[in-house]
């Protein structure tokens, strides 16, 4: 795969999961 | 994510802050991160061959950096969320060991990154590099797994603990797997240096001729990790193209240009010398029954794994379409160029070498391969061919975008990277 692609995939994994995290702490702690 | 919602399972045993929450979600994710790193350096030969290594460990390179910015973000939130509770974990007097551990663990992840991203401006030598970076992540995985069991606010169930345990475990032993098991291996399958040739560009090829064994089946376009003397062992284990025809197992040819670190030693290996290959590994090749034609877009010490499929299409006769743009510094440093020329005669190959520094009767391309070099040379029917990409990552990076941005589909683009650190 291009180095490009491979750059975006990792950083928008990383964004995702930062979310998801936000998420469920914020229902953790509701 | 996996990892957090096994942590919610059950019922915790008190509420915390949204920022507690959030910290301990970054903490528990990033390290699992950093465990998915050891699965993705264990160089599986299945997924090495389908994605490229090379893509595996630039995936590495920067799910690590995002890990390491979880992990790092895990206490900072802490210590501003509530100082009086948190900023007591690195109180000597409260609890000697983990004041020493947590701040170290930081720093080893620091000098795990740091080394990583300028390893080249700090002068370190690739093998110590290397070395650490195992050393380091091993040590930043089980302090890791301590201070995960010793909060133990959603570790506190036997079944919780052994997973997290058998985790990192499994962490090691891939690492263990990489650094010693295939070592160990790879002694049976020794190989022997039975020539050095000089070749343009400051270039040699290293000749292997395989002891006791048939040699490697490869696909040409594909690289080995060569480790040069008597152990397999050694800090000294570099990714290098395969430069021979695929028709050939043995001797197995491996052409390396001088880049001012080991490669400058190559001219210096006595024929005699044992070696050690481990690989095959790459996604650079040619699909040899496939009709499509080839684009090779080359700069440099990069047409090494190319004169390997040139070499393989011409023993098979290959009919197909070859276009090769070749960038090069001076005429003189063209590395294969009579043989490219020759290549020229068997197989249906046009060639546009590019310099960088044109001599001044030089009549053809010149200066750097750009945007509209390559809309003069590329095909009309755009996806009857594939494209291969390797040399310099600026070179690189501005064909790889723009073959995209004319409608190349991802999956006829094939590239390969080897400067990862």
């Amino acid at each position: 795969m291009l180095h490009i692609y491979i750059h975006r995939l990792a950083w928008g994994i990383g964004v995702l999961l930062l979310v998801l995290i936000m998420l469920l702490s914020w229902l953790r702690a509701a | 994510m996996a990892p957090l919602l096994i942590a919610y399972l059950g019922k915790p045993s008190g509420s915390r802050s949204f920022w507690v929450e959030f910290s301990v979600g970054l903490g528990f994710v990033g390290f699992t991160s950093m465990w998915l790193q050891f699965v993705l350096t264990g160089r599986f030969k299945s997924v090495a061959s389908s994605l490229g290594l090379d893509s595996m460990l630039q995936f590495h390179r920067h799910s690590g950096l995002v890990a390491f910015l979880f992990i790092l973000a895990h206490p900072i939130i802490l210590f501003v969320s509530d100082p009086i509770i948190y900023l007591d974990y690195l109180n000597p007097y409260s609890n000697l060991p983990r004041a020493i551990a947590l701040p170290a663990v930081m720093l080893a992840l620091v000098l795990l990154i740091g080394t990583t991203l300028w390893r080249e401006r700090i002068g370190l030598s690739y093998e110590w590099w290397r070395a650490g970076h195992g050393i380091l992540s091993l040590f930043v995985v089980f302090i890791g797994l301590v201070h995960i069991l010793q909060v133990g606010f959603y570790v506190s169930t036997t079944w919780k603990q052994a997973f997290w345990i058998l985790m990192t475990a499994g962490a090691t032993l891939l690492l263990v797997n990489t650094r010693v098991i295939r070592p160990l291996l790879l002694r049976r399958r020794p190989y022997r240096v039975s020539e050095i040739k000089e070749e343009r560009g400051d270039s040699y090829t290293l000749v292997l001729t395989a002891e006791g064994h048939p040699g490697m089946k490869f696909v040409a376009g594909q690289y080995v990790r060569l480790t040069l003397g008597d152990s397999p062992f050694s800090l000294q284990q570099h990714p290098f193209s395969i430069s021979s025809s695929s028709h050939r197992t043995d001797p197995i040819e491996l052409t390396i240009k001088e880049l001012g670190d080991f490669t400058d030693t190559i001219k210096t290996v006595e024929p005699g010398t044992r070696a050690f290959l481990e690989g095959p590994y790459g996604a650079f090749t040619l699909d040899t029954v496939s009709s499509k034609g080839a684009f090779f877009f080359i700069g440099g010490v990069g047409i090494t794994p190319v004169i390997s499929i040139l070499r393989t299409l011409r023993e098979a006769k290959d009919p197909r379409e070859l276009s090769l743009i070749y960038g090069s510094q001076k005429w003189e440093e063209v590395l294969f160029r009579e043989e490219i020329d020759g290549l020229r005669q068997d197989l249906n190959l046009q060639v546009i070498h590019v310099l960088e520094h044109p001599h001044e009767s030089w009549d053809g391309e010149s200066g750097l391969i750009d945007r509209p070099m390559i809309d003069r040379y590329l095909p009309s029917n755009l996806t009857d061919h594939e494209y291969y990409v390797c040399g310099p990552a600026p070179m690189m990076d501005l064909v790889e975008v723009y073959l995209r941005q004319c409608g190349v589909p991802l999956r006829q683009i094939f590239s390969e990277r080897f400067n990862i650190v």
